[in-house]
């Protein structure tokens, strides 16, 4: 009588110790993953390459995210589902895009025009024509004088520069 | 792209001689390089290069707006006109006017 009583005893535990272990652990990991993958598409613009993992309640993420904001907006999000007890944030944010250089600085026609009078000045034989910012060089033109004066026409932010010289 | 890999030799000796602010852009076929040199030998020597990529500069595909950065106060400095003085304007353009001359040839600090 007395076994069998002890042998109740112990299996009312083992149904107890069960019973109130789901209890406790809430929703499924599975659940809670699930939807935490969804949170991560519906995120889709902020994460690139997320993925969740549950385990015993604690969410591990991993991904790219745009940005700081976007990481720790999504990792608030995580801890706000039920059952979730905490987030092992394994994501990263994406380095900086690199800067869009910045256009290419062409001066008008009437900004150039002064710099090419100046730059060809010293060269006789050398004429110019500055028209939609391209500057046309005819006329001829020593070969060691050549690049002086190409130094000094490019320094002036021209679109391009023609050289139609004769060399002599 | 085609430009700078025909300009590779130069964007490279820019990149490697230490000048600063280095910009290489290509736009409408034309490769625009602007920088500031640390020398006026560094940017000789980039001239050079462009030279003999592009002999006597006919293709018209560079705009090289490579400066000699700003000296430090005392630096020297050669005249190198052609044969005539040096004008010493007030400000930049023949528009204004002399305060003196540098003779040819000499060094100024």
């Amino acid at each position: 009588m007395r076994k069998s009583f002890l042998r109740f005893a112990f299996v009312f535990a083992a149904v107890a110790i069960v019973v109130l272990s789901a209890c406790k652990s809430g929703p499924k990991d599975a659940d809670l993953e699930k939807t935490v993958t969804e949170k991560l598409s519906a995120a889709s613009t902020d994460v690139t390459g997320g993925s969740a993992t549950v385990k015993d309640g604690v969410v591990t993420l991993s991904g790219v995210f745009k940005d700081d904001a976007s990481k720790a907006a999504f990792e608030t999000t995580v801890k706000a589902i039920p059952g979730v007890k905490s987030v092992v944030n394994n994501s990263t944010v994406a380095p900086p895009a690199a800067p869009v250089p910045a256009p290419v600085v062409i001066n008008g026609d009437d900004a150039l025009k002064p710099g090419v009078t100046d730059a060809i000045k010293d060269f006789p034989g050398v004429k110019a024509e500055v028209k939609d910012s391209i500057i046309t060089l005819t006329g001829d033109i020593k070969r060691a004088s050549l690049q002086k004066l190409m130094m000094s026409l490019h320094t002036l932010k021209a679109k391009k520069i023609e050289n139609k010289l004769t060399i002599k | 792209m085609a430009l700078q890999d025909k300009y590779k030799e130069l964007l490279d000796a820019a990149s490697t001689s230490g000048v600063s602010n280095l910009q290489v852009r290509e736009q409408d076929n034309v490769l625009y390089i602007d920088g500031d040199a640390p020398t006026g030998e560094v940017k000789d020597q980039l001239w050079a290069i462009y030279n003999k990529i592009d002999p006597d500069f006919r293709a018209a595909d560079v705009v090289m707006n490579v400066n000699v950065a700003a000296g430090a106060a005392g630096t020297k400095a050669t005249v190198t006109t052609d044969s005539s003085n040096l004008n010493v304007r007030k400000g930049p353009g023949t528009d204004q006017p002399i305060v003196g001359k540098a003779a040819h040839g000499s060094t100024v600090t």
